[in-house]
C-alpha cells in the first residue's frame, strides 16, 4: 500500500492521546506496578508463618494462662492439678474454634475467599497452627499434671484430653450451623458447662474414673477425634466452596 | 525492561481504542495488557513479544465485551467512532486543514467505514502498527497465506471504497 494511504490511514484509526502513559511508565521502571512486585510464590512454611502473625493475641495469652496456673499449681503449692488443668482445657478448645471461625464471625469471609490465598489455605494453616500449639501445650501441662498424681501417663492423658476434645466437637458442631457472635456465645456456654462438668463428676462421681473403664473413655476419645475430623472438613469445605450447610 | 514498552504501548492503544471506543477502558486495558505480559511471559524474541501482547490485549478485548461493559458491538463501534470522527474532523478543517485534506480524510473514512470489522481490523494491525504478518498469523490462528489473502481482500475493498469516492483514481493518474 502506498505511503500516502498509509498515512491516512493513520489518520484514520488515529486515538485521542493517551492520559496516563507517562505515569504508567514512570511505575514500571520504580518498580511499583506488578510486575515489578515481589513474587506471588512464598513457601509454605513461609505461609505459615505469616498467619500465625494474624492469630489474635488473647489466643496465645489463654493458653500461656493455662500453663501458668497449671504451673503454679504444680510447681509452687504442690497440689495435684490434674483435675483443674483437665477443666481448663476447654478453653483452649474454645479459643481455637473461635480462631477458626473469625473470619465467618466478622463477616469477612466473602472478602477473604478472594484474596491472594484462598481461605480454605488460610483456615487450613490457622488451624495447623493452634492444633500444633495445643498439642504442645498438653504435652507440657501432662508432666505438670502427673506431678502430684500417682496416675498412669495414658490415663492422666486421656482424662486431661478428653474435656478439649468434647468442646472442640460441640464448638465445630455449633459454628457450623450458628453463623456470627451467637454461635461463638453457644460455644462459650458450650465450653463452661464441660469444663464444670468434667471438674463436677470427678467430685461426685468418681467410680468412673477408675482403670477398669479406662477402655470406654479411650472409645470416646476416638469416636470424638473422629467427630471433631469431620467437623473440621465441613468447615474446610465451606471455607472452599463459601456455602454454608443448613 | 523486558521489551520495548515505549514504542509499544501507543500501539496497543491505539488497537484497543479501535476495539472498545473508549479512551479509558482502552487504556485500563493497555496497561492491563503489559502488566499480564510481565508476569507471565519472558519473551526471547520481539516478534513473540509482540505476538504475546496482541493476543493478551484481543483476549482483554473480547472479556471487556463479554462482561457487558463495552455496549456496542465491535462493527458498529468502530464505524460510529469513525463517523464522529469525520464530524470532528471537519470541524477542525475549517480552520486548520486545507479542503483537500479534509476531503482525503473523509473520503478515507467512508472507505474504512464500507469494510467489514475483521478486515479494518488487518488493515489497522497490518498497515498502520505495521506487525509483521507471522505475528498476525499466531495472532489470529490461521496461516500466514491466510492472512496475506486478508490483506489483499481488504485493501482491495478499502481502494474500491476510495474509488468510488473518486479519490483513489485522481491519486494514480497523479
Amino acid at each position: 500500500m502506498r505511503r500516502k494511504w498509509k498515512n491516512e490511514l493513520k489518520k484514520a484509526f488515529e486515538a485521542p492521546p493517551p492520559m496516563r502513559k507517562e505515569k504508567f511508565l514512570e511505575g514500571l521502571s520504580s518498580g511499583t506496578k506488578r510486575d515489578k512486585a515481589p513474587p506471588f510464590e512464598i513457601t509454605l512454611a513461609e505461609f505459615v508463618l505469616t498467619q500465625a502473625g494474624y492469630i489474635r493475641g488473647w489466643v496465645w495469652a489463654v493458653s500461656a494462662l493455662v500453663f501458668l496456673t497449671a504451673m503454679m499449681g504444680a510447681v509452687v503449692l504442690s497440689e495435684d492439678m490434674l483435675w483443674e488443668i483437665a477443666a481448663l482445657t476447654p478453653f483452649l478448645a474454645l479459643v481455637a474454634v473461635a480462631e477458626s471461625a473469625r473470619s465467618e464471625n466478622y463477616g469477612m469471609a466473602e472478602i477473604e475467599m478472594a484474596t491472594r490465598f484462598s481461605l480454605k489455605s488460610v483456615v487450613l494453616a490457622r488451624l495447623g497452627i493452634l492444633g500444633a500449639e495445643n498439642l504442645l501445650l498438653l504435652c507440657l501441662l501432662l508432666p505438670l499434671g502427673m506431678r502430684n498424681n500417682p496416675m498412669e501417663p495414658i490415663q492422666a492423658g486421656v482424662y486431661m484430653v478428653l474435656p478439649f476434645l468434647l468442646t472442640t466437637y460441640s464448638g465445630t458442631c455449633i459454628v457450623r450451623r450458628i453463623r456470627g457472635r451467637e454461635g461463638m456465645y453457644l460455644c462459650g456456654v458450650a465450653a463452661v458447662c464441660v469444663s464444670f462438668g468434667s471438674y463436677s463428676v470427678r467430685q461426685e462421681s468418681a467410680w468412673i474414673f477408675r482403670a477398669d473403664v479406662m477402655g470406654w473413655w479411650i472409645v470416646c476419645g476416638v469416636l470424638l477425634t473422629a467427630g471433631i475430623i469431620k467437623q473440621y472438613a465441613y468447615i474446610v469445605r465451606q471455607a472452599r466452596e463459601g456455602i454454608r450447610a443448613a | 525492561m523486558p521489551a520495548d514498552v515505549t514504542g509499544q504501548y501507543d500501539s496497543i492503544y491505539r488497537y484497543c481504542y479501535f476495539k472498545l471506543k473508549s479512551r479509558e477502558t482502552a487504556e485500563d486495558i493497555t496497561q492491563e495488557t503489559f502488566l499480564r505480559y510481565f508476569e507471565h511471559y519472558n519473551c526471547e524474541t520481539a516478534e513473540q513479544a509482540l505476538r504475546c501482547l496482541y493476543t493478551i490485549a484481543r483476549n482483554l478485548c473480547v472479556d471487556e465485551y463479554r462482561r457487558g461493559d463495552v455496549l456496542l458491538l465491535p462493527q458498529q463501534a468502530w464505524k460510529e467512532n469513525l463517523v464522529s470522527e469525520m464530524s470532528g474532523q471537519m470541524a477542525r478543517g475549517v480552520q486548520d486543514l486545507q479542503e483537500e485534506q479534509i476531503l482525503t480524510g473523509i473520503a478515507v473514512r467512508k472507505a474504512l467505514a464500507a469494510l467489514e470489522a475483521e478486515e479494518a481490523e488487518f488493515l489497522l494491525l497490518r498497515h498502520v502498527n505495521e506487525l509483521p504478518v507471522s505475528v498476525l498469523a499466531g495472532m489470529f490462528g490461521i496461516s500466514r497465506f491466510s492472512v496475506r489473502r486478508k490483506l489483499l481482500a481488504a485493501a482491495k475493498k478499502f481502494k474500491g471504497g476510495l474509488r468510488k469516492e473518486g479519490i483513489y483514481e485522481t491519486e494514480m493518474e497523479k
